[in-house]
C-alpha cells in the first residue's frame, strides 16, 4: 500500500509539470529518429542486414527510450551531495523501492507517449513495422521488457550510490551513457558490431537492458534464444542485487549527511 | 532510560586544500586530509519523558549528536542505544518511534500539498486510520493549519512549513523527538508558537525530547536540563540554575542615578559593564551582591537598585570563550 502511494504521489507530481514531460519526451523521440535517418542513408551499403527491419528497431527505440531509460541517478546531487538522503533514512522504508516507485510514473509516462507516437506514425502516416506477435512472443518480450527495466534501474542506482564515495558524479554519468548507448544497441544495432565487439557487448549486461527487449517484439525468434536472453538477464540481475546490497551496506557509512 | 550515550566519537575526514591554483594543482595531485573530530567521547543518559537542551556554538557538534542517536550517521566509536535499540541498525519498529526534525531542511513533498506528504506518512508509519484521523485533527487544531493543508508546499511560508514539518513528523506519535534547530529563521510569534506545541507535546504524549536551538530562549524556556557541548566535548549537563551558578560567579545590579557621578566611584562597587547616566551597570560577585546593593542604596547619588541575574546568552557566551572567572 505505501508502494502504491508512493507511484500515485509521484504520477501526481510528474503531472504536475506538463511541459517538462513533454519535454523530456521530445528527447527520446527526435533521438532515435536521428538515428534512423542515419541508417536509412547508409543502409543499402549494408549488405548483411538480412530480415532485420532498421525502421522497425528504431520505432520501438521511441517506446523503449521512454520506458526503460531510466534517469534515477539524476537524483544523487539532491539526495547524497546535499544530504536528501536523510529524510529516507528516518523513515521505515526501503531508499531503493522509494526511488523505484518514484522513477515508474516517468517511466510508464514517458513510455505511453512514445506508443501514441508509435500508433500515430502507423496509423496517420502509413509507416509499417515488422513485429512479430503471438502469445509466447508478447509473454517472452514482455519477461524481457521487465527484467530490462530493472536491470537498468540497478545499473543506474550505483551511480547514484556512486556519490557516497565521488560526491560529485556529473562525469560519471556521462562516461556510462555512453556506454549505455554503445553497447545497449541505440547507436548502432548489435548485429552491425564487429565480432569481438559484439562478443563483448553480450557478455555484458547492457545489450539485455534495451537491445533484446526491442529485439524480441520485432522477429521470430527460437526458444533457445529466448532462454539464453532470459538466463543472462536473470543472472546479471542476481550479480546487481547482490552488488547493490554490498554497495548500499559500504556507502552508507561513509554518508555524513552534509546540508541537512 | 531511553537514551544513553556513552563515550561517542564521530570523526571525519576532511580534505585540506591550499589555496590558490598551486594549490589546486597541487592538491590534483596529492591530497592532504585532516580529521576533525566532530564529537568527543560524549556520554549523557536520557530518561522517559524528559525535554532536555542541547547547546552550543557552530560547529560544536551538536546536529552530529542528533544524527547519531537517529541513525543517520555511523559512530566511529562509542556505544548509542535509544529505546533499547542501536539507531545505525535502523530496524523499522526504531524508526517508527522515534522522529527527527531539521529545521532548515524538510521532508515535505514540494510541489504537492502537505496534507499528501501526511497520508504517505499514514502509510509508511502504518497508523490505523482511526489514530491518523485523531492525531491530525490534535495536531492541526493545535498548530492552526486547518486552511493550509491542501496548498502546495512550495506556496507556503517558512513558517508554516515548519508547522507543517511538525505534522508531519509527529504523525506517528513517536516516543523520542530530535528537534534541530526547529525554530530558526522563524518571527518571534512563530517562534513561541512552535516552543509552546514543542512543551504540549512533551507534556501529553511523555515524550523524550532532545532540542538545540542558537536561540538560547528557546531551551530556557522549554528545557529544565541542559547539555553544553563545544569542539565535540561535554562542557556541562544539568539543570539551568547549576548552569548560572558554574560558569557565571557574578550576578549584575542596575543602578539608577539621582546625579552624575565618576566612573571611578561606581568601581569601588564592582566592575563597571555600563555606565550611561542615569543608568549604570555593575557586575559584582555574587557572595558580595547583598553588601554592594546596601551600600549603593545609602549613597545620595542613587535612585533605584535591581539585583538581577546576568542573560543567559551572556553566560552561554563565556562559556564557550573559556571565561569561566
Amino acid at each position: 500500500m505505501r508502494h502504491w502511494k508512493i507511484f500515485i504521489l509521484n504520477f501526481e507530481r510528474v503531472l504536475e509539470y506538463r511541459g517538462t514531460i513533454f519535454v523530456w519526451f521530445l528527447i527520446s523521440l527526435f533521438h532515435p529518429l536521428l538515428y534512423l535517418l542515419f541508417w536509412v542513408q547508409v543502409l543499402p551499403n549494408i549488405p548483411s542486414v538480412g530480415v532485420f527491419s532498421i525502421q522497425t528497431y528504431y520505432l520501438l527505440f521511441i517506446i523503449a527510450g521512454g520506458f526503460l531509460f531510466i534517469h534515477v541517478e539524476s537524483d544523487s546531487n539532491e539526495d547524497i551531495r546535499q544530504g536528501g538522503l536523510s529524510a529516507f533514512l528516518l523513515k521505515p522504508l526501503s531508499y531503493f523501492w522509494f526511488k523505484f516507485y518514484s522513477e515508474l510514473p516517468w517511466r510508464l509516462i514517458q513510455g505511453f507517449f512514445g506508443v501514441i507516437s508509435i500508433v500515430s506514425l502507423v496509423q496517420f502516416f502509413g509507416v509499417s513495422l515488422a513485429l512479430h506477435f503471438n502469445f509466447t512472443s508478447i509473454t517472452i518480450a514482455l519477461c524481457t521488457w521487465i527484467l530490462g527495466y530493472f536491470l537498468m534501474f540497478y545499473f543506474k542506482m550505483f551511480i547514484l550510490l556512486s556519490a557516497l564515495w565521488f560526491t560529485d558524479t556529473g562525469g560519471l554519468k556521462q562516461l556510462t551513457e555512453v556506454i549505455v548507448l554503445i553497447l545497449c544497441g541505440f547507436i548502432v544495432p548489435i548485429s552491425f558490431f564487429p565480432q569481438w565487439l559484439k562478443t563483448v557487448a553480450l557478455f555484458s549486461p547492457f545489450p539485455y537492458m534495451i537491445y533484446f527487449p526491442v529485439l524480441f517484439l520485432m522477429q521470430g525468434h527460437e526458444m533457445t534464444e529466448w532462454i539464453k536472453v532470459l538466463i543472462f538477464q536473470l543472472g546479471w540481475l542476481c550479480i546487481f542485487i547482490g552488488l547493490y546490497g554490498y554497495m548500499w551496506k559500504k556507502g552508507i557509512r561513509t554518508y555524513t549527511a552534509l546540508g541537512q | 532510560m531511553v537514551i544513553s550515550v556513552s563515550n561517542l566519537r564521530k570523526n571525519y575526514q576532511v580534505y585540506q586544500k591550499q589555496p590558490g591554483v598551486l594549490g589546486s594543482v597541487r592538491s590534483f595531485i596529492s591530497r592532504k586530509y585532516s580529521e576533525v573530530h566532530a564529537v568527543e567521547d560524549i556520554s549523557f543518559d536520557i530518561d522517559e519523558g524528559e525535554l532536555v537542551g542541547f547547546i552550543g556554538p557552530n560547529g560544536a557538534g551538536k546536529t552530529t549528536t542528533l544524527k547519531c542517536l537517529s541513525g543517520l550517521l555511523y559512530p566511529s566509536s562509542g556505544t548509542v542505544t535509544v529505546l533499547g535499540f542501536t539507531p545505525f541498525e535502523r530496524k523499522d519498529v526504531f524508526l517508527k518511534q522515534i522522529s527527527l526534525v531539521m529545521g532548515q531542511k524538510n521532508q515535505l513533498w514540494w510541489d504537492i500539498p502537505a496534507s499528501e506528504t501526511f497520508l504517505l506518512n499514514k502509510e509508511i508509519y502504518e497508523i490505523s486510520d482511526e489514530q491518523y484521523k485523531k492525531n491530525l485533527s490534535i495536531l492541526v487544531d493545535l498548530l492552526d493549519i486547518g486552511k493550509l493543508l491542501h496548498v502546495a508546499v512550495r506556496k507556503l511560508s517558512l513558517g508554516e512549513r515548519m508547522k507543517m514539518e511538525l505534522v508531519a513528523a509527529l504523525l506517528h506519535s513517536p516516543k523520542v523527538l530530535f528537534l534541530d534547530e526547529p525554530t530558526i529563521g522563524l518571527d518571534v510569534v512563530m517562534q513561541k508558537h512552535v516552543r509552546d506545541f514543542i512543551k504540549e507535546y512533551n507534556q501529553k504524549q511523555n515524550a523524550t525530547v532532545l532540542l538545540t536551538s542558537h536561540y538560547i530562549e528557546d531551551v530556557r524556556r522549554l528545557a529544565k536540563r541542559v547539555i553544553v557541548i563545544d569542539h565535540g566535548k561535554l562542557l556541562f549537563d544539568g539543570n539551568f540554575e547549576s548552569l548560572v551558578k558554574k560558569f557565571s560567579p557574578y550576578k549584575i545590579i542596575s543602578v539608577i542615578l539621582d546625579a552624575k557621578v565618576e566612573k571611578k566611584k561606581l568601581q569601588e562597587f564592582g566592575e563597571v559593564v555600563v555606565d550611561d547616566y542615569p543608568k549604570a551597570v555593575i557586575r559584582i560577585k555574587r557572595t558580595d551582591v547583598k553588601s554592594a546593593a546596601a551600600a549603593l542604596l545609602h549613597e545620595s547619588f542613587v535612585a533605584d537598585v535591581n539585583i538581577e541575574e546576568p542573560a543567559v546568552e551572556d553566560i552561554i557566551r563565556e562559556v564557550f570563550h573559556g571565561v569561566k572567572a
